[in-house]
């Protein structure tokens, strides 16, 4: 079940419409767990148990930590939670990535082995929640937020449905307090929820889905197109990906909304970054001040002289990129992006205005293009093809990737809603409509968005994250 | 002081402050207003799916429309062997003279037939007749979720996903595939109704020039709707006449087992099931009040055709009907030589067979038999 189908619409519909008829918090509160375990298992119902799982141990935890006084027993909590969770990501996430190169060495051993042959299936959104309910427990550690006592509430703090598949990343920090206040319906934020969805709807069924119909055969086999059509998809790819999982996070914080809740901020227009370091102040924030809190600061941050912050920024997006899968080409994507960062350092190239804006634009997408293909490579081979292929080593063809009409209008719809976004024209224009005109006009923008969908549903491209 | 009455009579709704009930409905009806109006036009302006020309043969049709006394219904099996202009020259020699219009479409069952019929009849084509419907399955077909085509999409009517509802419960299936199929449908028909993702061709189909002289239009456009196998370009036909000519043992099979079990093939009761009879009772009230008859053609073809519908003919639910399935009564319908593949007649043996029925059509029009 995704935002942009027909069947979530229905789902919502019972959710919403039970959740406000329910007259008391604690019911609602049940309500909306049921939901979320109802979205979750129309994925898949096997991997509840692993959201069960990683819910008691946390909980168990956070109890734990409250109780105990003694240094010593606080750790061993921490640490029981740190293995719980990530022993469970490092078995359904990591386990080729550990597995594969040991059978392959075994088998160059000449020792017989058969252990890569288990097939692991990732459980769609586990890395996301499994670092929501990590946040927790660091936190009762850190002693910044007082254990829970109720269970059920914070089952609904790991499995709350609008960011259980593909974030935001919440903290419990942001997420517990709310559950204490009382909602009430006419507190939810209609307008601007109504128009966050409408806007991640387009983003992701009208522009990224469209998208994907083009660049999707260039990945299928690189090695068919040449230079051109390679920086086409490239450039595309980043749009479709931002796209995609904005649009995702736009939806999640806006239907989270519509049952009272609030969802920190996932993305700042981070295409229109000037360097890789700004990229990372607009992109996904909710996973790099994760990284910045729970791993960048804890191992010293820029505290510790030049070279060890160095390091640090290494290790820990070597981790964010790892963050996305196991594979080498991720930890490399994170590298690669980890380099950019020191670069820009040295430079001054991610703080000031060395050289005039257009040409840090320049240099930004030239920087990030060089990275999608590490990203979407999925395969090392396929990576080196698409890189071959960039740089003139593979097929001699000018060709661009065939682009119809449907590109143009999804394009040119993009620009105008991401110009009236990034400007604040709809906003301040919307805000000045009164609600019957504010209804006019959104339902003719929800038939538009309707119209011009792109026919076939796409997964969300961070649900295999 | 009048600004701020403004604004807080524009913050009825937002954070914290009551809507009442009348102005709750305001706003619904409002967004439903436009929603709706948007996807109303929309959906007049929703050009048929492109598939096989389909587009191109409807309008091709339609620039002429009021000339035509008959118009053929159905899959491949009529697309690829009705020749009107050979059909009309026999016909007109049995006495008969009446302009045609092959409006047959490749993998068209018996529901997209029949939303097509609706199309036309809606149009009331001054001359129009007759219509000759392929008797075809009515095929409950349901794609994966979600997964649909525009041709899968764009018959699904308010009145052909009525049927086809209708349909699903006289079918004999298990509860849960009858539940999954209606909803796959019920939501096809949402998908069509809302005109979901037909924005591009819509923007496509005002902003290109409508009679942009396409390959495929110029041969409907001569032809009237008529384009042999031998014309389509691409690899695919190429391989399937290269298949069939380098072995043709299929058919050859197929012919030898169809006349072996003659009698079984005549008799099958099975038959009946896979024909939605109340949808054929339909039709006929539907040619009723459009003063148009019908004949319905079971066309040259054994793989995967369904044995012809003599039960319903003889029930008196098909008014007419005139058969091709048996080999031994055509036999060169079956040869080799007049096939470009299993399932379709050649050009040259689409020629011969336009003849063969527009004899057999011209015997029924003119008082013989109905049905054989």
């Amino acid at each position: 079940m995704i935002f942009t189908e027909s069947l979530f619409f229905l789902f919502f519909a019972i959710a919403f419409a039970v959740h406000w008829l329910l007259p008391r918090n604690s019911l609602r509160k049940i309500w909306l767990l049921i939901g979320s375990y109802v979205f979750y298992a129309a994925w898949d119902w096997r991997f509840l148990s692993l959201i069960w799982i990683s819910t008691i141990v946390d909980f168990m935890a956070g109890r734990m930590l409250g109780r105990q006084k003694a240094p010593l027993g606080r750790r061993f909590w921490l640490v029981a939670s740190l293995v719980c969770n990530l022993g469970l990501l490092g078995v359904f996430k990591y386990y080729h990535f550990f597995i594969d190169p040991a059978a392959a060495l075994l088998e160059w051993l000449g020792i017989p082995t058969s252990i890569s042959s288990l097939q692991v299936i990732l459980p769609v959104g586990i890395s996301f929640y499994t670092f929501q309910t990590l946040s927790y427990t660091i936190d009762v550690y850190r002693r910044k937020l007082e254990p829970i006592g109720n269970p059920l509430d914070f089952a609904l703090f790991v499995g709350f449905f609008p960011q259980l598949v593909a974030g935001p990343i919440v903290r419990a920090i942001q997420f517990l307090p709310q559950l204490k206040d009382k909602k009430k319906l006419v507190d939810v934020a209609f307008r601007a929820n109504l128009i966050l969805f409408l806007i991640g709807y387009i983003k992701k069924a009208c522009v990224a889905d469209h998208i994907a119909a083009f660049i999707d055969p260039i990945y299928a086999d690189p090695t068919l197109f040449g230079m051109h059509a390679q920086w086409q998809a490239l450039l595309l790819y980043a749009i479709q990906i931002y796209c995609d999982f904005s649009g995702y996070s736009d939806m999640a914080i806006a239907t989270a909304g519509f049952f009272g809740f609030r969802l920190p901020l996932n993305f700042d227009f981070p295409l229109l970054a000037t360097s890789v370091t700004e990229f990372w102040k607009r992109w996904h924030l909710t996973l790099s001040t994760w990284f910045r809190d729970y791993l960048y600061f804890p191992l010293g941050g820029n505290k510790r002289g030049t070279a060890r912050t160095y390091f640090n920024l290494l290790l820990v997006f070597m981790l964010c990129g790892m963050w996305h899968g196991g594979s080498w080409l991720f930890a490399i994507w994170g590298l690669f992006h980890g380099v950019f960062l020191i670069f820009e350092r040295l430079t001054g190239m991610g703080r000031t205005s060395a050289i005039g804006k257009p040409w840090r634009h320049l240099y930004f997408w030239f920087v990030i293009s060089l990275t999608w293909p590490l990203f979407r490579g999925e395969t090392f081979a396929k990576g080196m093809q698409m890189y071959q292929g960039m740089f003139g080593f593979g097929p001699a063809t000018s060709q661009f990737v065939m682009i119809d009409l449907v590109w143009w209008v999804t394009f040119a719809g993009f620009m105008v809603v991401h110009a009236a976004m990034y400007r604040k024209f709809l906003h301040s224009y919307i805000n000045g409509l009164s609600d019957w005109k504010y209804s006019l006009i959104y339902g003719a923008g929800a038939a538009l968005a309707l119209l011009f969908s792109a026919a076939d549903y796409q997964p969300f491209i961070y649900f295999q994250f | 002081m009048g600004k701020k009455v403004k604004k807080a009579k524009n913050q009825d709704s937002r954070d914290g402050k009551k809507l009442g009930l009348g102005a709750l409905l305001r706003n619904v009806a409002a967004f439903g207003l436009t929603f709706s109006l948007v996807l109303l036009c929309a959906h007049k302006l929703t050009p048929l799916p492109p598939d096989y020309g389909l587009r191109d043969k409807f309008d091709v049709f339609v620039e002429k429309e009021d000339e035509y006394d008959a118009v053929f219904f159905g899959s491949s099996r009529i697309a690829r062997s009705v020749v009107p202009e050979l059909f009309e020259k026999t016909l007109e020699e049995e006495g008969i003279g009446w302009k045609t219009y092959n409006l047959g479409i490749p993998a068209m069952e018996a529901f997209e037939a029949d939303y097509l019929i609706r199309k036309v009849l809606a149009r009331k084509p001054a001359r129009l007749k007759w219509v000759l419907i392929e008797a075809n399955k009515w095929d409950l077909g349901t794609p994966e979720f979600g997964k649909y085509t525009e041709r899968s999409v764009f018959w699904h009517s308010i009145p052909e996903t009525r049927n086809l509802l209708k349909y699903i419960w006289t079918f004999d299936m298990e509860w849960h595939t009858r539940y999954l199929t209606a909803a796959n449908h019920i939501l096809q028909c949402a998908w069509n109704l809302s005109s979901y993702g037909k924005g591009p061709s819509i923007v496509a189909s005002l902003l290109l020039p409508s009679d942009e002289p396409g390959r495929r239009r110029a041969i409907f456009s001569e032809s009237r709707g008529y384009m042999s196998l031998e014309q389509e370009v691409g690899k695919e036909f190429e391989r399937r006449r290269k298949a069939f000519v380098e072995d043709p043992s299929e058919l050859v099979e197929l012919t030898r087992l169809a006349n072996q079990h003659v009698a079984r093939f005549r008799k099958l009761p099975q038959s009946v099931v896979r024909y939605n009879v109340d949808a054929l009772r339909e039709q006929q009230k539907l040619f009723a009040e459009s003063g148009v008859r019908a004949i319905y053609i079971a066309p040259p073809t054994i793989k995967g055709a369904l044995p012809p519908p003599w039960i319903l003919y003889e029930k008196g639910i098909l008014p007419n009907l005139i058969t091709y399935t048996l080999p031994r009564d055509y036999p060169f319908l079956y040869d080799v030589e007049w096939h470009f593949d299993v399932d379709h007649l050649s050009q040259a043996g689409a020629e011969r067979y336009s003849k063969v029925l527009a004899a057999d059509v011209a015997g029924l029009i003119n008082g013989s038999d109905g049905g054989r």
